[in-house]
């Protein structure tokens, strides 16, 4: 349904060139769920910005809707192709209009993307409210007054205003105080259970990503590193920034796990390493080449892409104690 | 920087002022039937072109060059807003670094809040009342800054202080303020603190900040307060009967002595240029942090 | 909170919090300098407003017989050149200068927020462009601006309220684009985006509503400002006409004369747009300073 080919953003920064998004190529069916995975500054939000049409991607690449390009700006796509795609953004503070009652939030957002006034908006209205598990006592208020997962229903209720085709979850609960950040997860997959919605779910954590996804894309410095179905990035054989992230999740018993940590800063975008963009951290670096030539996203298995300079079999071959290793 | 530099090209300054009175040119013009054939702009390319070159036009008023009356008028000019700066400068940082030392105290809310009220009043509202005190009841000043011809250099700066003391008021205000707050700053620095557990006595601490951290906020002032220091001028110089160039400016308005008008202005943006950009390059010579900037 | 959340296990709405502005008010009504000011302002808006049936004679009364007399327990202020009570001109002479600067100040508030919001939003050339013209323009002293648009358009209170008003409006503009730039950033206006709202829902719906504080705060600062251009202004001769009581207009009448003594006939105008100008820059003070707490 959703059809993302070799798309670029490079964006000016201190007059040089900086490419925050290089070459990401997805693709997404009806009711699926993409994790999104990098660290900060791996290029997530650039990339949900270009899908949405905030930003306007470099020249070349596609995007496609339901057999449709969409046109890279959001000014030039029609009507139902803006309301087929929404988001729900990272910070509610920022998402939510601090002068506007919730009701004048959610309303305005029926109108236009649901093209409805009068009655059929107040049921609809209530609907809305109640299949987020809001009240009529939260319509009346301004954000400011709800605690943060409530705004973040309210937002979640803004996105599915319109009955959109994808939803863009961009880290929707990392703001969010750990108490309440399961229900706002349990409320997102309830959601998508009851409609026939695709998510496109940002996150850093891999652990949150692996709850709600059918795929998943490991993005570092805007190149996509390792994309497949969830069960195959999870289960390795995986690239080695993967294995280093999966590393850094914390397991169930709470010890620090993993022999593979994820050693100094992030480099910058704006000037990235040659050759391999990850050789600067990665542990299993192989030599020269990974300095010198970077390296292809190569299909793995069926629909499960990596791109490394060590061939399937041998990260097969080196990945292997560790996966039975007890944490 | 770039962004002030660019403002303040004369080129720039001129054109904006200049722009508002096309108008009146025109119409001017059209009364004397004066260059209705040519072109606005080559009117005033000839114009500039002759005002560079020390021609000025012919008044209407006096029939007479524009020139010689505004050299003379800035020349009285200068030498108001000299002394008002000369007495200005020492006070206003002595004032700034007094209230610092005595945060919070009395003193500073007496300096502080008086140097704000005196800013924000009209200058005339300041003059007349300072006439009023110094010249009407205690007799000490004279009230009109017009000396005797050939009146000696003690003589003119005695006529000239009561003028300038509007404007010494006005920009007290504002370098006091600097002053004290760049002071605050000093005092908390890690610099300072080195240097009093180092032993220097205080007086020697407070001296080197005073002369670095007082007087960039002072060429600030200077460089921010300029614009509104000429407006100040035609103010105080119409209230104080003394010849200089707003009072200039304001006769011809009056007037509609529009060659000197002209000329006046002109003038007054060109002032307006170097002292800004003389002020902007002090600034960057002095601090290196902004040196850097424009490096990058 | 568990999965098993249900609508009685979220929390209400916290209604009991004050609103900002309720935050602020309450701030204000406990800040002297701002109560200072507002008794001053609200004396002189009084005056202005009614002081004409409270004054001891008529302001514009001539008494030939009676002129430059001292105050007195007739003539608290004494009289000036004409033979008019000081005090009675000083009462009313509030009017005109409380009509033209609030005016002119309203005036630079619209158009300086429409300018503003408009650069801030759009950027880009027009921002670059308006921005250059507006900083060459704010670096004109008004008064400059006001004797040549004067010279040019003739004396009335239009033209003074049009030349503050618009000499005023860049800087409103300026606080206004840097407010936007900073609103425009946030993600309530790429949710606006998303609904393919137009600029002017945006611009005027949207950001506007968040932008108000900076530009009340910048309002109550120009009407200073605006007072102590329409005194001046007045004083010079350009300003409010006479007959009117008003002020720089009696300053400027009078002051020839204090050269033999007639003090009273300038000293209580004066003072009046002193405490005038201070009373309303403590009420700025006081509203910039509850916005920024
Ligand atoms: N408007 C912009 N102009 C210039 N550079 C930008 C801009 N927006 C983002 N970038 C740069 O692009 C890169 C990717 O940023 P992006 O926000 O997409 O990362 P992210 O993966 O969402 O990070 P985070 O987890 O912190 O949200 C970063 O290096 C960032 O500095
Ligand atoms: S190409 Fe080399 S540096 Fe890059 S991930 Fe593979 S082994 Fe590591
Ligand atoms: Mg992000």
């Amino acid at each position: 349904m959703l059809q993302v080919e070799g798309l670029n953003k490079t964006y000016a920064s201190h007059g040089r060139p900086l490419r925050a998004v290089k070459d990401v190529s997805v693709s997404l069916r009806p009711g699926e769920t993409l994790g999104l995975v990098g660290e900060s500054g791996s290029g997530k939000t650039t990339f949900a910005r270009l899908l949405l049409g905030l930003v306007a991607p470099d020249e070349g690449g596609s995007i496609e809707l339901e057999g449709k390009a969409l046109a890279p700006r959001l000014a030039s796509r029609s009507e139902d192709q803006v309301k087929a795609v929404q988001i729900v953004f990272q910070n509610p503070d920022s998402a939510l209009n601090r002068s506007h009652s919730i009701r004048h939030i959610l309303s305005r957002a029926l109108k236009r993307l649901g093209g409805l006034s009068g009655k059929a908006l107040d049921a609809r209205l209530e609907e809305l409210v109640r299949s987020v598990r809001l009240t009529d006592r939260h319509l009346a208020v301004k954000p400011r007054q709800l605690s943060g997962g409530l705004k973040q229903r309210v937002a979640i209720a803004r996105a599915f205003a319109g009955d959109p085709r994808i939803v863009v979850c961009d880290e929707p609960t990392s703001a969010l105080d750990v108490s309440v950040q399961a229900a706002i997860l349990n409320l997102l997959a309830d959601l998508q259970s009851k409609q026939d919605v695709s998510y496109i779910f940002i996150s850093h954590d891999l652990g949150v990503v692996r709850y709600l996804s059918d795929k998943i894309a490991v993005l570092y410095l805007g190149r996509i590193m390792e994309f497949g179905p969830s069960e195959a990035v999870f289960s390795g054989p995986h690239h080695p920034y993967t294995e280093a992230l999966l590393s850094a999740v914390p397991k169930l018993d709470r010890t620090e796990s993993s022999r593979i940590r994820l050693d100094g800063e992030i480099p910058s975008a704006a000037n990235p390493p040659t050759g391999c963009v990850f050789h600067t951290r990665c542990p299993r670096k192989i030599g020269a080449i990974c300095e010198t030539q970077e390296p292809e996203l190569l299909e793995a298995q069926p629909g499960h892409t990596i791109r490394c300079h060590i061939p399937y079999a041998e990260l097969a071959r080196l990945q292997k104690p560790e996966v039975v290793e007890p944490a | 920087m770039v962004f002030l530099g660019g403002q303040v090209l004369p080129g720039n300054v001129g054109r904006a002022i200049l722009g508002p009175f096309a108008d009146q040119r025109a119409v001017d013009a059209l009364n004397h039937s004066l260059g209705v054939d040519r072109p606005l702009l080559v009117q005033y390319g000839t114009w500039i072109w002759n005002f560079l070159h020390g021609d000025m036009g012919t008044s209407y008023i006096f029939r007479a060059p524009v020139a010689p009356f505004v050299i003379d008028a800035l020349g009285n000019s200068m030498k108001l807003a000299l002394v008002a700066f000369v007495l200005v400068v020492p006070i206003g940082i002595l004032g700034g670094v007094i209230a610092a030392l005595n945060l919070n105290r009395p003193l500073d809310r007496i300096i502080s809040l008086g140097g704000l009220s005196v800013t924000v009043l009209p200058e005339f509202v300041t003059g007349i009342i300072l006439i009023l005190v110094f010249g009407v009841w205690l007799r000490w000043l004279p009230i009109a800054a017009a000396w005797p011809k050939g009146a000696g250099v003690l003589t003119q700066l005695y006529y000239l202080i009561l003028p300038s003391l509007p404007l010494f008021l006005v920009l007290f205000g504002y370098i006091a303020r600097m002053a004290r707050s760049g002071m605050i700053e000093a005092l908390d620095s890690d610099y300072t603190r080195t240097a009093v557990l180092k032993g220097l006595p205080w007086r020697t601490v407070i001296w080197r900040h005073v002369l670095r951290n007082a007087l960039l906020p002072t060429i600030t002032v200077i460089a921010t307060q300029t614009g509104y220091l000429i407006g100040g001028l035609v103010v105080i110089e119409t209230l104080f009967r003394y010849q200089g160039i707003g009072s200039l400016i304001f006769t011809a308005a009056r007037g509609k002595d529009f060659p000197m008008l002209e000329a006046g202005i002109l003038t007054i943006g060109i002032v307006y240029a170097v002292a800004t950009l003389v002020a902007d390059f002090l600034y960057s010579v002095l601090n290196p942090r902004i040196r850097l900037g424009a490096e990058q | 909170m568990s999965a098993t959340d249900t609508p009685a296990a979220l929390p209400a709405p916290d209604t009991a919090r004050r609103s900002p502005w309720g935050e602020v008010l309450h701030s204000l009504l406990r800040s002297g300098t701002f109560l200072t000011g507002l008794a001053i302002l609200l004396f002189w808006v009084v005056c202005a407003l009614f002081g004409e049936h409270f004054v001891p004679y008529d302001p514009l009364d001539a008494d030939i017989i009676n002129t430059l007399a001292p105050p007195s327990a007739d003539h608290w202020f004494g009289t000036d050149q004409l033979g008019r009570d000081v005090f009675s001109r000083v009462i009313v002479g509030s009017r005109d200068i409380l009509t033209v600067a609030p005016l002119a100040t309203i005036l630079a508030t619209i158009a300086g927020t429409a300018l503003g919001l408009v650069i801030g939003y759009f950027r880009g050339i027009v921002d670059d462009i308006v921005s250059r013209v507006l900083e060459a323009f704010m670096a004109i002293p008004v008064v400059i601006i006001a004797l040549l648009a004067i010279v040019a358009l003739g004396t009335s209170k239009a033209t003074v309220i049009v030349v503050i008003g618009l000499s005023f409006a860049p800087i409103i503009a300026r606080t206004v684009r840097s407010a936007v730039l900073a609103e425009r950033e946030l993600d309530y206006v790429a949710a606006a985006k998303l609904r393919h709202e137009g600029a002017l829902h945006t611009m005027f719906v949207e950001i506007l509503p968040n932008v108000i504080p900076p530009i009340l705060v910048e309002t109550t600062v120009r009407l200073g400002y605006a007072i102590f251009a329409v005194a001046t202004l007045s004083f010079m001769g350009f300003g409010i006409q006479p007959p009117s009581p008003d002020w720089g207009l009696s300053i400027s009448n009078n002051y020839g004369m204090i050269g033999g003594g007639f003090w009273w006939t300038v000293l209580f105008d004066a003072m009046a747009i002193a405490s005038l100008v201070i009373g309303v820059n403590l009420v700025a003070d006081g509203v910039h300073g509850a916005f920024n707490d």
